[in-house]
């Protein structure tokens, strides 16, 4: 069984993006809670989300922490379907949940900017 | 045969419950950010009734349950390079300990608010 095929890169991939959330995760709850003047008012996440790099890291954060809560989901509920169809609706729905929160995410992330 | 209901079984299934409960907050968490595309005076409504003592105390659910995941997935990670696995109770009573420190450390200011 191969590392892909096998489905280890998975399980590899799950360890590496909850370490990388781990890090994006101290510096979200810092600057969202604990960074003085930081409440969480639109001028506040405007500030960031105009510039290219804080877009960048978001992007980041969503594409991992999509893959990493919809794997963990997936890895949770392959141990209760034994019946292959529903399997593929289950993996099915799952897609298209990650594709659509994808979409909301980036359509909000990347065309941002404020005064709108 | 018997099952054992000791730790390593606990720290398993706190794993998935609190990790499914993070992936529904995510999905309430990225639509409601989508309204930033809405502008300033819809979001900062939407913040606005975000306020709610009782919603509150959902976050700091939230903040308890990504802190156990964070720290035990920490611990996972060790174990799955092959460290310390002899000590998996161990660690699982530290990230107990560090967790709840940096619960109630984390959720004076949050409590101070409300």
């Amino acid at each position: 069984m191969g590392f892909y095929s096998g489905g280890a890169v998975h399980w590899f991939l799950q360890r590496v993006s909850g370490a990388v959330l781990f890090v994006l995760l101290v510096i979200h709850f810092w600057i969202t809670h604990y960074f003085p003047g930081g409440e969480l008012s639109y001028q506040n996440v405007a500030l960031r989300l105009s510039q290219p790099g804080w877009k960048l890291v978001y992007l980041v954060f969503l594409v991992l922490c999509i893959y990493h809560g919809l794997n963990g989901l997936w890895i949770i509920l392959q141990d209760y379907m034994r019946n292959d169809s529903l399997r593929l609706l289950i993996f099915g729905a799952i897609m298209i949940a990650g594709l659509f929160l994808l979409s909301i995410g980036m359509l909000t992330i990347i065309p941002f900017s404020p005064g709108t | 045969m018997r099952y054992r209901w000791k730790t390593g079984f606990w720290a398993w299934l706190l794993m998935r419950v609190s990790g499914g409960l993070i992936v529904v907050y995510l999905f309430m968490h990225l639509w409601v950010l989508s309204g930033l595309s809405l502008g300033k005076e819809s979001f900062d409504g939407a913040m606005e009734i975000l306020q709610n003592p009782i919603l509150k105390l959902f976050e700091l659910g939230l903040f308890g349950c990504v802190l156990y995941h964070a720290l035990n997935g920490i611990r996972v990670c060790i174990m799955d390079l092959g460290y310390l696995v002899e000590k998996q109770r161990g660690l699982f009573w530290g990230v107990v300990v560090v967790g709840l420190v940096i619960f109630v450390v984390g959720s004076v200011p949050v409590l101070m608010h409300l």
